[in-house]
This record gives C-alpha cells, structure tokens and sequence, in this order.
C-alpha cells in the first residue's frame, strides 16, 4: 500500500528522521486520544516504526516541490494508511511549517 | 497496472501552440527582436486561453491560436510588414495545421476526461505532445541498441512507459537552467516484473526554445541511466531514498550526452545539435562543484564523470578501445544489482585507488580481466568489500 507526500526545502534525512520520531510517538499511543476521536483503532501490537518507509524517483533535477512516496508494510494494514493521514502528516506540517509539507491529493 | 496518466488537456493545447511556434522560429536568427517579441507574446495570450472551458479540439484550438497570433502580429509590424515575419507567420500555419485529432488513436478525440490518458498513451496517439512522445521512442531505442551493443546481451526485459503532468512554474533546479520541463523515474516493480515509469513534468506556458531542444537529453538521462538502471536485481528494484548514485547519475549522464553528440556528428542536422548542446550545457552544469547555486546532486555527479575519465585514461593507457569499454562497463555497473550505498562506497574506493602514481595492482587486474571479456561481479565484489 502506498501514498505520497511532497515536500518543499526539507532534506530526505530530516524528512526520515522526523517521521521515525512521530511514528515512535504513536507506537508509544500518545496521539490513541486523536485517532479515538477520528474512529481508528490502534493495535499496540503493530509497531509503526519502521513499518513506513520512504523514498522519492531519480531523474534530471530534484524539484523545489519533491514528491516522496510513502510505502506500508504489508503487516501493518489499512490503519497504518489513515494513521498516516490523521497524525503523521499535520505532525510533519506542525514540524516543518505547512507550506513545506502537503499529503496526498493536497493542492 | 494501471495505464500512464497525462497532462490536462488545456495544458496539452498550450502546449501544443507553443511548440509550433517553437518549431517554426528556429531556424530564423535574422527576425528583429521586436516583432518577434509581439508574435510570441500573442502565442503565449493565445496558449493561455486553452484554460477556459469552453474552446474547441484540440486541432482546431492550434490552429486557431496561430492565425489569431499571428493576423495580430502581422498587422502590429507594418506596413508591409517584414518578409522574415511572413515567413515564420507561415511554417507557423503549417505547423499548427499539422495536428489532426481525428488520426489519434483510432479517431478517440480528446475530451478533457480521463479516458485521454489512453488516447495520449497510444502508439499513434498524443500528436499534442509530439516532441516528447519522439524523444522518449527515439531515447529508448538507442538505449536498447547501446546496451545490447556494448555488452552484447538484450536488455534485461523492464517495461518503461511514459506519464506526462502538468506544471504552472518551471521546476528544477539545474543552475544556469531554468527549463521548463523535468522528468523523473520511478520503479513499480512487483516482485520479478520490472516497470520503470517515466514522468515529465512541463510548465507548457513557459516552453521555450532551451526546452524543447531538451526533450532528447531530458528522455535519454531517464532511459539510458534510470529505466534499466539495477535491472538485474532479483525481485523488486530498491527504490532510492537519501544517496544519490554516482553511477546512473554520473557515468551514465556523461555518456548520454556524449551519445547525442556522435548522433549530431553523424547526422549533421540543427536540431541533433541543438539538442547534444543542450545536453552538455545541462550535464556540466549538473556535474559543476562550483556553481552557485550547487546542484543539490552534483557531488554524486562528479564523482561518476571523474570515474569515467580515470577509467577512459587507465583503458587508453594499455592501448586498448577507451570509449567503447568504458561504455560496457559503466552500462554493465549501472544494470547489476549493488545498492546505492555500495555503488557511491565503490566509485569512492575506485577513485581512491586509480588516482595518482600508485595505483592499486589488484584494481588493475581486475578492470584488464573486464576488459578481457571478463564478469563485472569481482569488480564490483572487490569495490565493496575490499
């Protein structure tokens, strides 16, 4: 399962590095209280981290807007996707600023 | 797998416009400047309106757009109004009459919805972008010819197919560059089924000469140094994250735009030219440590370009075809299956160890084996574990 997210002036390891530490976070259940409230349930057995990886294509020239794209382990399920889209990205918009980041299907 | 996506279909009209503008201009170096800057202006306020909903084919909004800017043109510069305007005001006619929609794909004219895609994506479809659909046959062809060339096998089989999208500014970041158009390669491998799909990215409201004379290097960098790029890995291609490889990026870059040159030496036409200066404009600026701004890439860069030139040097040192092994070779790295981290440590070490007076005698050995007709894998074996 997979999705993308672009992002402008953020290097691939700050990039990796703040999404391992938000990942940490939910595995540690610290935002269960705001996917409660959004209907999802965590199971604490499945452990994000390292679950999600990313990476970006090769070609001529990285643009200012590069388009990452998000790839879930197949263990961790369809709730990986909408935690992703529930904590993950506005946790990456509150880190780099929102507009620096935009998930996907975002203008 | 789902089929290629495309760019809108106003994009495509704009598109459209200003490449046979574009095409019909370039040759011409005597115009005066002013009354080419009002023919081009009125094309580009022409290209703008394919955002408005309401405007016909594809075909007849071309053409259209071109009598429109031109009539304007024509009247604006005189009376009468200079012969060289006349004369691109006419290929410009030509140009646009050029485009039929009824002979894509079977007479599926576009709608603007997205059963486009197939029609675009079509073998004889897509005439809108005609430049781009060329220069992605023609790159994929010399790919396949200069693999299985130099290395005297068929290309590992990787399905490569072409997406298009949309841009309202110009991306990229290639100093000196400020092209209109970008492309990347992305691999959607599942398990031992290979497909590397390439997309590019145009700002067709800002398409210009520079980019359009670059379409070939842009498609040959993604078909010679990605699309093939660790095609003998075994089972799904690892895709890239922060490392940047210096043997696509590099070696291969370099050898793209070495390869549009032999193919402008040999043909002799404008735009072979054209498009192997631009290759090289492009690549030197890419490979450049010190232009401001650096592009982001070009440490990766220029460590494959100085890999190549020791190699050719090392090669050519014994008396032996420079060119050609170090083609082989760098085509033969560039398919086996090492990750980005070992191809960036093993040009490292290469370099280290080819550099100066004291070169390393079992690295000697092991590239004069190559050389010899011998397997790649202890070269590559020796760089990354030795």
């Amino acid at each position: 399962m997979e999705t993308t997210l672009r992002v402008r002036n953020i290097s691939f390891a700050e990039l990796e590095a703040r999404m391992g530490e938000v990942l940490a976070e939910v595995d540690r259940g610290e935002y269960d209280a705001d996917l409660q409230r959004a209907g999802v349930r965590r199971d604490p057995s499945v452990r994000l981290e390292g679950a999600v990886t990313i990476s970006t294509g090769q070609g001529l020239s990285p643009d200012q807007w590069a388009e990452v794209l998000v790839a879930f382990a197949p263990f961790a399920g369809e709730v990986a996707k909408s935690i992703w889209e529930i904590v993950v990205v506005p946790a990456l918009k509150r880190v780099f600023r929102e507009d620096r980041v935009k998930g996907d299907g975002e203008a | 797998m789902p089929a290629p996506t495309h760019m809108n279909l106003s994009d495509r009209k704009a598109f459209a416009v200003l490449s046979a503008y574009i095409r019909s201009v370039e040759r011409e170096h005597q115009v005066s400047e002013g009354d080419l800057k009002r023919l081009y202006g009125n094309v580009v306020s022409a290209a703008e309106e394919a955002q408005d909903s309401e405007t016909p084919e594809l075909d007849r909004f071309v053409r259209d757009a071109a009598e429109r800017s031109s009539q304007a043109a024509l009247t604006m510069a005189g009376d009468p109004p200079p012969e060289l305007l006349v004369a691109i005001v006419a290929r410009f006619r030509e140009e646009a009459a050029g485009i039929h929609c009824a002979g894509c794909a079977a007479g599926n004219v576009c709608s603007g919805g997205r059963t486009d895609d197939a029609v675009v994506s079509a073998p004889d479809g897509g005439q809108c972008l005609r430049e781009i659909k060329d220069a992605f046959e023609t790159a994929l062809a010399l790919t396949g010819k200069v693999y299985s060339q130099t290395l005297g096998l068929p290309l590992p089989p990787v399905d490569v197919a072409l997406s298009t999208v949309g841009l309202t500014d110009r991306p990229g970041m290639v100093p000196g560059n400020p092209l209109a158009a970008n492309a990347e390669t992305r691999y959607e491998d599942m398990g031992r089924d290979k497909r590397s799909l390439v997309r590019v990215a145009v700002a067709s409201l800002h398409l210009d000469r520079r980019t359009l004379a670059a379409f070939p290097y842009i498609l040959l960098h993604e078909a010679f140094c990605h699309a093939f790029q660790m095609a003998r890995h075994d089972g799904s291609r690892p895709r890239k994250g922060e490392i940047d490889d210096p043997v696509s990026e590099g070696m291969m870059d370099a050898l793209a735009a070495g390869m549009l040159q032999a193919v402008a030496d040999e043909s002799g036409a404008a735009p072979a030219h054209a498009a192997a200066d631009e290759a090289r404009e492009i690549h030197l600026a890419r490979a450049s440590l010190t232009r401001h701004p650096r592009f982001p890439e070009a440490p990766a860069v220029a460590r494959g370009v100085e890999v190549l030139r020791m190699l050719r040097a090392c090669f050519a040192g014994e008396g032996l075809d420079a060119d050609t092994l170090v083609l082989r070779l760098a085509c033969d790295l560039n398919l086996q299956s090492w990750s980005f981290a070992e191809r960036r440590q093993g040009l490292s070490r290469l370099a280290s160890r080819l550099n100066g007076p004291h070169r390393d005698p079992s690295l000697l050995d092991l590239l004069f084996s190559y050389a010899s007709g011998g397997d790649v894998g202890p070269l590559i074996d020796y760089l990354t574990t030795s």
